[in-house]
């Protein structure tokens, strides 16, 4: 469990509040969307799962360990990994599987030891045929897998992943997003996603969204659909399917429930035919 | 195009210089530079010449990659090799002596940093250095720390060329010319290219300072390595023979 218990945070001392006393919980093996608009704040949330960023007040506990506590950041970096956008950047080797390697390699484990979860990491990835290429030779998404691989080695049980496909071209963000809520559902790894895109978090358990400092939560994202007003403060476009039927319903066509997924549709569609 | 400068032009292959210990490369390197700089010309020069010629050819590199990255040095060598027949005082034929004399070690030096480069990753050529300058540690010199600059480096050059050459584009479609005459102006075009850079370099260097602490990078400590450096009897032969060639020379 992560609780975050009254945090506060700003970057600089007499600057603005960017979080303003916020408080949540998160449980093993959730999905969680996290929401908002550009420069709401949620990057600077992201940093403070695993002790990149500290709070200013209050405190973030990740199964009772305290990010304020230098020695135990350690034991909370093993079990929440973070991805940031720009797989470039987060990458540290110039062969894949020694990047992949890394994290083992800062905790001294054995040789043998480590050449398992390497493997184990990037066949979870579907990257175990490049572990011996240069990341440079690979496509945008190759890296992100490899960096996701880096991060899944060393076993979490929490993954925040700070707009992880944005970065990348839309041919590969598919397969990541699929692998994603493959390692949630079969692996039980909680996910924290932060997106701009609906689609990705559809299906997520609950959604936190992040506006003028603060943290409303909310249900099942698929049970909200029709709620523009939650998807404006977030600065999410409805998806297309929602803005489809309400295009229709100004034609006197209203389809009940009003919330349908794009597949929910297709599979409607087909029922009719 | 941009992608294939690496530091070091290391050639991906199976040879056996490939599959050596990179320690036992660099001291192999360092003995036939030391050799090649106190041996006596010219029969001493010579059995050196004779040495990395085999090892080029056990390479398996290509005599192509020694030609086309050792072109640029000919003229270094040609021109020095000139200058030197030119103007030492001595009479024609000792100065032509003296002239291949010095461009034979010259060429035996490069050529012999050809073999160790085009043979080694510059991946596990660091992580031969750390182990070979480990020793150091002791005396407080910054080893790991060094080490971990040169890791990033590679990893991080071609990154930076891609993104001046991106940034550079990017400007030129917006009309900055960086042909201009005036050095002035060409100067102050680049500076359009330089500072975008710096900014995308920063936003780099955060975020990598983020990943690694994120994977539990805790500076030194305890770290290990999943590939670890080994002497197999290769080595000592390698070793060995090196090592016998500079003690003939010496004894000749
Ligand atoms: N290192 C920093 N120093 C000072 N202010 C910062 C720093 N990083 C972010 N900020 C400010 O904090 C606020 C929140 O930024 P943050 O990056 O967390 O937003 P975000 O929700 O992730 O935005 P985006 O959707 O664009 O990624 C912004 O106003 C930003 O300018
Ligand atoms: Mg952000």
């Amino acid at each position: 469990m992560i609780e975050f218990v009254n945090v506060h945070y700003y970057y600089k001392e007499n600057s603005s509040l960017i979080l303003n006393n916020i408080s949540f919980t998160i449980n093993k093996g959730e999905f969680i969307g996290i929401v908002g608009r550009n420069g709401s704040g949620k990057s600077t949330l992201a940093r403070m799962f695993n002790g990149i960023l500290i709070p200013s007040k209050g405190k973030v506990l990740v199964d009772g360990l305290d990010t304020r506590k230098a020695e135990d950041l350690i034991k909370i970096r093993r079990k929440v990994g973070l991805l940031l956008p720009n797989p470039d950047n987060q990458i540290v080797s110039s062969v894949v599987e020694e990047d992949v390697a890394f994290g083992l390699e800062n905790l001294g484990i054995k040789p043998e030891e480590i050449r398992l979860q390497v493997d184990e990491a990037l066949k979870l990835v579907e990257m175990e045929e490049f572990k011996k290429h240069p990341p440079y030779l690979l496509s945008g998404g190759q890296k992100q897998r490899v960096a996701l691989a880096g991060i899944l080695a060393l076993k979490p049980d929490y993954l925040v992943l700070d707009e992880p496909t944005s970065m990348i071209e839309p041919e590969g963000r598919k397969l990541i997003t699929g692998l994603l809520k493959q390692i949630n559902s079969e692996l039980g790894v909680a996910l924290i996603w932060i997106t701009h895109d609906l689609e990705e978090i559809i299906e997520a358990d609950r959604i936190l969204v992040v506006a003028n400092g603060k943290v409303k939560e909310y249900k099942k994202p698929k049970e909200l659909l029709g709620k523009a007003d939650i998807w404006k403060e977030a600065g999410i476009e409805p998806l297309a399917i929602t803005q489809f039927m309400q295009n229709l319903k100004q034609y006197g066509i209203d389809f009940k429930p009003e919330e349908f997924t794009v597949q929910e549709m297709v599979d409607f569609l087909c029922r009719l035919k | 195009m941009v992608k294939n400068i690496g530091l070091g032009q290391y050639i991906p292959g199976n040879s056996i210089l490939h599959r050596l210990d990179p320690r036992s490369k660099v001291i192999g390197t360092v003995i036939l530079v030391v050799g090649t700089f106190t041996s006596a010309y010219p029969v001493e020069t010579g059995i050196f010449l004779g040495t990395v010629l085999i090892l080029g050819a056990l390479s398996q590199v290509g005599i192509r990659y020694y030609f086309d990255s050792l072109k640029p040095l000919l003229y270094l060598i040609l021109i020095t090799a000139f200058f030197q027949v030119l103007l030492a005082e001595e009479e024609l034929g000792q100065r032509f002596d003296a002239a291949l004399n010095l461009g034979l070690r010259l060429f035996i030096i490069i050529f012999s940093m050809q073999v160790l480069m085009g043979t080694t990753s510059p991946l596990s050529l660091t992580s031969g250095m750390e182990k070979m300058l480990s020793p150091l540690k002791r005396i407080k010199f910054p080893v790991h720390e060094l080490i971990m600059i040169m890791t990033i480096s590679l990893r991080f050059i071609p990154l930076y060329i891609e993104d001046w050459e991106r940034i550079k584009k990017a400007q030129m479609s917006r009309g900055i010319n960086f042909e201009e005459k005036s050095i002035i102006k060409r100067l102050k075009n680049y500076i359009s290219v330089l500072i975008p850079l710096l900014r995308i370099s920063f936003q780099r260097a955060v975020d990598l300072a983020t990943a690694m602490e994120s994977r539990c990078y805790q500076g030194e400590g305890e770290r290990s390595h999943l590939n670890v450096l080994k002497f197999t009897p290769y080595d000592f032969m390698y070793i060995g023979i090196i090592g016998g060639v500079w003690l003939i020379t010496i004894w000749l």
